[in-house]
């Protein structure tokens, strides 16, 4: 599964070298992750992913980016007695993105939309089960960066998630790991 | 030229033709209705009698959800009752039946145990005879007591009149080979060893005396009353249950009662019935055999086990009018069935007295459902009596008093002599006292006693009381993606233990495992990650101080599908049940 990862990183790499961008940026963020399906909230409330892009420039103001992003979670699974059997959700999410950015005088506000590969694992620490998959989604965002000094600008993001699994347990049918995610942090413009 | 109309006069008679013509329309289907009505009331669509095919059945769920009135379970079909209308419903999913009478309306239908090789013309110059399948032969009459139409030696059995589909029980799947861990124990041991050939020639011989015991001679009465009495004088709790039957007859069943001391709720029936026929039945049917030899076995069981508290309720059954269609037993099954009482299983014992051939096995006959009672009576007979006991599985023997039983639903056994019988003086004036073989009568009682005991626990002096109050319920945790479930279970402290030990099996009443490893010291246990598709059944005993074990607590049944065991959110519970429809 890493392998597959870092396979899809060097390919992303390799197209923006090949494609010459006029700007390259990277960002670091957090946040927070509202879940669309309110039993992934029941057990493992809201996330706090951390995410890592970057986005290349190629043609005046439109591009697009790629990054990796990770959310781990503890919960406990629903039943009679509370804390039963604790529970440790993984997610890592490769999203790849298209991107119109309007440039401001300090600023640039960007929307886009694109599609995210996803790996994910829910884990039973006390008994020997684990389910793990992968699954295709699909979302829009919305972002916002402001310039500080120099190259370093501070970063606002806004994005919508659909990833339906087709899967699920007695608790729901089709598990949905879509949702809302609020993020924070600062991008470098490299050039 | 054409004629033209003023606009205003138009209007007026297209207003006019429209609510004419709505008229109509109202008058005619009102008309419609009202006759289909009518027609429904005084001609409602006619209700046939039907056999449904076995062979490749697996549409369990059409008959739930039609709701078809199943009225006899065979080895290869059912009978049914069904609306005319419902036919095409049976059509559409490809069940394969046929009809057997149109328009049942009153008539009344018996089931006849007749061999195949014997013409049927015996039966059809009475009324009406079908095969069903092998020996079974469906029988009836246009004429209120057809039953009267039947030779007096044949064995028969009255179509049920209700419906049996709510208490027909998917069959528990028992392993070909089980190693059996027989626990002997050793008041069980003394139980049986005080079996005596002597009672049952007394008490054969008492009821042999009466020359006849055919329902509806004062004799048979009086057969009756000295069982009453033999009850009676032991210390039971004896009463009458009186019933009609054929054209306007009334005999009575006796029951007598020995109370459990721990679960005297629960209650484990042994019965024969004390009447008997032949073809003179009422001047010669001594049935010393046909059964006089099962309704002995009950006696001996109760002069025995009297002196024995036992945990669990035995009720010593003795059921008139078998011989005319297992009335007695049927009245009584109802009435157990009406107050809803909870019946553990039936030992029926009919005929346990000639042997052909030594060494004879005493055969036992279940049903699907009620297979675990006979393997059980073989695992006791393998423990303490030194005979052997073969199982049969037919539904279609339904011709003695357990069959009145696994109607209602009940697990229930028939102990017999031969499976098919051999006896030569079967329903002749000659089934005597000196036709039957007490080598073979004596152990096939001990069988009885052991099984009796093994299920009934007479209670041991130096061990801990049985343990009491034990629940169970499904606990189920559910994460996005998976799901365990657990079974916990409760149970009242018992003063007597230091720890209580937790069985569980797959089978009622046999194999149990204990799950945990050392004794438990609270009164409760969780039985971790159980599977949501098997039936558990679990028992607990009690460990006293020195060590010794209790007799087995009451069996409880955790199933998949009991909604009520679940302590779950409605919603969890909805998805359970949908995952256990997929």
């Amino acid at each position: 599964m890493k392998v597959k990862k870092l396979l899809f990183f060097i390919l992303f790499l390799n197209i923006s070298v090949m494609c010459f961008p006029e700007a390259v940026s990277i960002s670091f963020s957090s946040g927070y992750f509202l879940p669309k399906q309110k039993e992934f909230k029941e057990i493992y409330g809201n996330g706090y992913p951390l995410a890592f892009e970057i986005r290349i420039n190629l043609w005046k103001n439109s591009g697009f980016s790629a990054g990796l992003e990770y959310l781990n979670r503890k919960g406990y699974a629903l039943g009679n007695e509370e804390n039963e059997y604790p529970l440790r959700f993984k997610m890592t999410t490769i999203p790849f993105t298209v991107f119109y950015r309007y440039p401001l005088k300090r600023a640039y506000l960007s929307v886009g939309l694109g599609a995210s590969y996803n790996t994910y694992e829910e884990r039973w620490e006390r008994v020997e089960i684990e389910f793990n998959d992968e699954k295709w989604g699909y979302f829009i965002f919305y972002s916002a960066e402001y310039r500080i000094f120099s190259k370093f600008y501070l970063l606002a993001h806004l994005r919508y998630e659909n990833i339906s699994t087709g899967e699920g347990s007695f608790l729901v049918e089709d598990v949905s790991l879509g949702g809302m995610k609020i993020l924070a942090g600062f991008s470098i413009h490299l050039f | 030229m054409a004629r033209s109309f003023p606009a205003q006069k138009r209007k007026f008679l297209y207003k006019l033709s429209k609510l004419f013509s709505m008229r109509i329309f109202r008058t005619i289907s009102s008309t419609f209705a009202f006759t289909s009505l009518v027609f429904l009331f005084l001609f409602p669509q006619p209700t046939d009698l039907i056999k449904i095919s076995k062979k490749g059945f697996t549409q369990w769920e059409i008959l739930q959800s039609y709701q078809i009135e199943i009225l006899q379970d065979l080895n290869t079909c059912f009978i049914a009752r069904i609306n005319r209308e419902l036919l095409q419903v049976l059509n559409e999913n490809q069940i394969t039946y046929s009809i057997l009478d149109e328009d049942i309306k009153d008539k009344h239908y018996f089931l006849v145990h007749y061999p195949s090789w014997k013409p049927l013309d015996r039966l059809k110059e009475k009324g009406n005879a079908i095969v069903l399948e092998k020996d079974t032969v469906l029988f009836w009459a246009e004429i209120k007591d057809p039953i009267l139409l039947i030779p007096a030696e044949i064995p028969r059995k009255p179509l049920s009149s209700e419906s049996i589909l709510p208490y027909l029980q998917a069959p528990y799947s028992i392993p070909r080979e089980i190693e059996y861990e027989i626990r002997e124990n050793e008041t069980v041991k003394r139980i049986v060893n005080e079996v005596s050939s002597n009672d049952l020639r007394y008490f054969i011989q008492s009821l042999q005396d009466f020359k006849t015991r055919y329902s509806s001679t004062p004799t048979c009465e009086e057969a009756g009353e000295l069982i009453y009495n033999y009850f009676q004088n032991l210390g039971l709790d004896v009463s009458y249950q009186s019933f009609t039957f054929g054209p306007n007859y009334t005999s009575r069943n006796i029951i007598g009662e020995l109370r459990g001391v721990t679960y005297p709720e629960d209650v484990l029936i042994v019965c024969g019935h004390y009447d008997s026929t032949s073809y003179i039945p009422e001047i010669l049917a001594p049935g010393a055999d046909d059964n006089a030899s099962g309704t002995a076995a009950v006696l001996e069981a109760a002069r025995i086990l009297v002196n024995y508290p036992l945990d669990f309720t035995v009720r010593f059954i003795a059921f008139s009018a078998e011989e005319w269609g297992l009335y007695g037993s049927r009245a009584y099954a109802s009435k157990v069935q009406d107050e809803n009482e909870s019946i553990v299983g039936i030992i029926n014992l009919d005929m346990i007295g000639y042997a052909d051939n030594m060494p004879e096995e005493l055969e036992i006959i279940v049903n699907p459902a009620s297979e675990w009672l006979a393997e059980k009576t073989i695992q006791s007979s393998r423990a303490y009596v030194p005979t052997s006991v073969r199982k049969t599985v037919d539904s279609s023997f339904v011709y003695s008093d357990h069959a009145s039983f696994w109607e209602k639903g009940y697990y229930a056994l028939c102990g017999i002599e031969d499976y098919p019988l051999v006896n030569p003086y079967y329903h002749s004036p000659y089934d005597t006292i000196d036709t039957l073989n007490f080598e073979f009568c004596t152990p096939s009682v001990k069988v009885v006693l052991a099984i009796l005991s093994e299920l009934a626990q007479p209670i041991r002096a130096g061990h801990p009381t049985t343990p009491v109050g034990l629940t169970g319920k499904y606990v189920v945790y559910s994460s996005l993606f998976s799901q365990v479930i657990d079974v916990y279970l409760t149970w009242n402290h018992n003063p007597d233990a230091v720890g209580y030990n937790v069985y569980r099996t797959t089978i009622p009443h046999l194999n149990y495992n204990k799950i945990n490893s050392s004794p438990i010291l609270g009164n409760s246990f969780l039985d971790r990650n159980a599977s949501s598709e098997i039936r558990y059944f679990y028992v607990i005993t009690a460990v006293g101080s020195s060590g010794l074990e209790s007799n087995f607590s009451r069996e409880i049944e955790i199933a998949p599908d009991n909604q009520s065991s679940l302590n779950l959110s409605n919603r969890m519970a909805l998805f359970i049940h949908k995952w256990h429809g997929q």
